[in-house]
């Protein structure tokens, strides 16, 4: 049966080629919406995920990275004294403007790294990331240096009036919300930003003593310092993610166009495998005066529609997987995991079979009997 | 082999209530070359579906190498036209996607044969049919006569005992369409099967030994 299903499908060459473009293109739309999704999480929640820390503390009520607030900089040391906790650092992060050299200004997310530099840029192209300490050293990243109107390392801009000097170039460390990432010391960031005053912070970053788990530690920092709120390195980028998915509907939309076009696709094979079973309808009808069953004869629309989904699915993510990798160097990157392209891949393959259902309903009406009338 | 008994059947057109056959009674027995013969409408084709596990009659009693035929079980008609039955049709039917022995073959194995068993039986046959150098050629480029040739190979693959064709030569010219009614009587002699052919065409007649006319749903032996 699996020969004649092949054979069926083969017999319009031109259909089925257009077929398999079509849910290739309409795979891959519903792969690169989930794989942007996947990309813009992971860009919420990187800097988070890529520092070397635990906990965060943070001003109560902070609903992400990049909103966080000033807090008292001696909740560094009333953290150090919670027990469980091996070391604190403080962390500065404000929005700021940036003035390239021809004058132009551009919003930036100012993060300012205490002495150990934890939560610095974890990719670097040129400089070391200890440079931040030299006086009114930055570093950017690579994907924005056109953006920001600098060349290298070197260069000189105005941060809010004052000098900043280009110590190091970063890689990947992008930015979901299009206002890149400036790295520079805490002392440094205080002198841009003259919101905060000298003995306030942002964050307090903590990491655990070995044998402590982080919800134990983040339990005994809310009881014993006051007027801050705590969270662990995954809830807090948890928090991130959901803020900017959530609460900016970014995330549905693009979740609403994935399932978009996993519809369309599955109207797609269904018009096909409808067109291939009305054409064939004389030849199911043989099939079925000459001894076949008709769950033999759904098999085989059953098996159209598995091919029809694996060659589109198949062609959909080579060209998934070339367009991620070209996207890799830009500030919006396909990103994806085993766990989601599988999925996404086993909802295709869903809405194919369900696809088949018009097929095989107008198979369930065929009369063997039509073979001796015509 | 085939026994049918007080066969009816009827249906329902336009509120009206219209009776095809009226107590079809028959008994072939193997090697039997039968032809049903009659006038349009008379219900030919009724009663060849009814034969052919196709169509359920009213009442009445089938049974086809002994086994009785329930005709409310659709699975055992299914089976019973899968093993026990080979068809003719007016118009070949082959699938125009496979080739000629693929269409063939196709029969076969649908029908639980071997390989081994298939490859033997497909050169007997297409020997016996004539039709070896056809064996690659598609449906689409084949004349009307080589169609109808591969289709009664297809109809004695699987060595049913019971053969039904419905017109098996009206879409053919007289001289292809006597060398198709040769070819398959010869063919179901040899395999010890039971014909039973339906047409309009007296001329044919001679090519069969039992003559069934059928008239107003009534059938009978001349």
């Amino acid at each position: 049966m699996i020969g004649i299903a092949i054979k069926m499908l083969l017999d319009n060459k031109t259909r089925l080629v257009i077929t398999i473009l079509a849910i290739a293109v309409l795979f891959f739309l519903s792969a690169a919406q989930v794989g942007l999704l996947v990309g813009w999480c992971s860009t919420t929640s990187a800097i988070i995920r890529h520092t070397d820390a635990d906990i965060w503390v943070m001003a109560r009520q902070t609903p992400a990275f990049d909103y966080g607030t000033s807090i008292p900089e001696n909740r560094i040391y009333q953290v150090r004294s919670v027990p469980g906790v091996a070391w604190a650092e403080g962390m500065f992060m404000a929005w700021n403007t940036w003035q390239c050299p021809d004058g132009r200004r551009v919003n930036v997310e100012l993060v300012g790294l205490d002495d150990d530099c934890v939560g610095g840029p974890w990719s670097l192209r040129a400089g070391r990331v200890e440079m931040v300490h030299l006086p009114d050293t930055v570093i950017v990243d690579e994907l924005f240096l056109s953006a920001l109107g600098v060349r290298g390392v070197g260069d000189e801009v105005e941060m809010y009036g004052r000098r900043a000097m280009i110590g190091g170039i970063s890689q990947e460390v992008r930015t979901f919300t299009a206002s890149p990432f400036i790295f520079t010391s805490m002392k440094t960031a205080r002198k841009y930003d003259k919101r905060y005053g000298d003995d306030e912070v942002t964050y307090v970053l903590a990491r655990c003593v070995p044998g402590q788990s982080p919800e134990q530690v983040r339990d005994a920092i809310l009881e014993n310092v006051p007027q801050v709120g705590c969270l662990t390195s995954s809830q807090f980028a948890v928090l991130t993610m959901k803020y900017w998915m959530l609460e900016t509907g970014v995330g549905i939309t693009v979740v609403v166009t994935a399932v978009l076009g996993f519809l369309v696709s599955a109207v797609v094979i269904s018009q096909t495998l409808y067109a291939i079973t009305q054409d064939h309808l004389e030849n199911h009808a043989a099939l079925l005066a000459l001894g076949f069953g008709r769950l033999q004869l759904s098999f085989m629309v059953l098996v159209q529609s598995v091919l029809l989904g694996t060659l589109g699915t198949g062609l959909g993510s080579a060209i998934y997987f070339y367009a991620a990798r070209m996207s890799s160097r830009t500030p919006i990157p396909m990103e994806t995991t085993p766990e989601v392209f599988s999925g996404i891949v086993l909802t295709s393959f869903l809405f194919c079979l369900l696809a088949s259902f018009l097929a095989l309903r107008t198979l369930f009406r065929v009369d063997p009997g039509q073979v001796f009338r015509v | 082999m085939l026994r049918c008994r007080d066969i009816t059947k009827g249906f329902n057109e336009g509120g009206r209530r219209q009776e095809v056959l009226r107590g079809v009674t028959l008994d072939c027995q193997p090697g039997d070359k039968c032809v049903l013969f009659g006038p349009s409408g008379s219900g030919k084709t009724t009663l060849l579906s009814i034969l052919g596990c196709i169509l359920s009659p009213c009442s009445g009693a089938l049974e086809i190498d002994g086994q009785p035929i329930r005709h409310r079980s659709k699975s055992q008609m299914v089976a019973v036209r899968r093993r026990n039955i080979g068809f003719v049709f007016q118009h070949a039917h082959l699938l125009p996607f496979l080739s000629m022995e693929e269409n063939v073959r196709a029969v076969a194995r649908n029908a639980g044969m071997s390989r081994g068993d298939i490859a033997h039986r497909m050169d007997e046959v297409f020997d016996r049919l004539g039709i070896g150098d056809l064996r690659r050629k598609s449906p689409r480029k084949a004349s009307g006569g080589e169609r109808q040739r591969v289709a009664i190979a297809r109809a004695l693959i699987h060595r049913p005992s019971i053969v039904l064709a419905d017109e098996p030569t009206a879409a053919l010219d007289w001289q292809n369409g006597q060398t198709a009614v040769r070819l398959l009587c010869e063919s179901v002699e040899q395999d010890g099967a039971v014909l039973i052919a339906v047409t309009h065409d007296t001329r044919l007649l001679e090519f069969f030994d039992r003559r069934f006319q059928i008239d107003q749903g009534i059938v009978l032996e001349q």
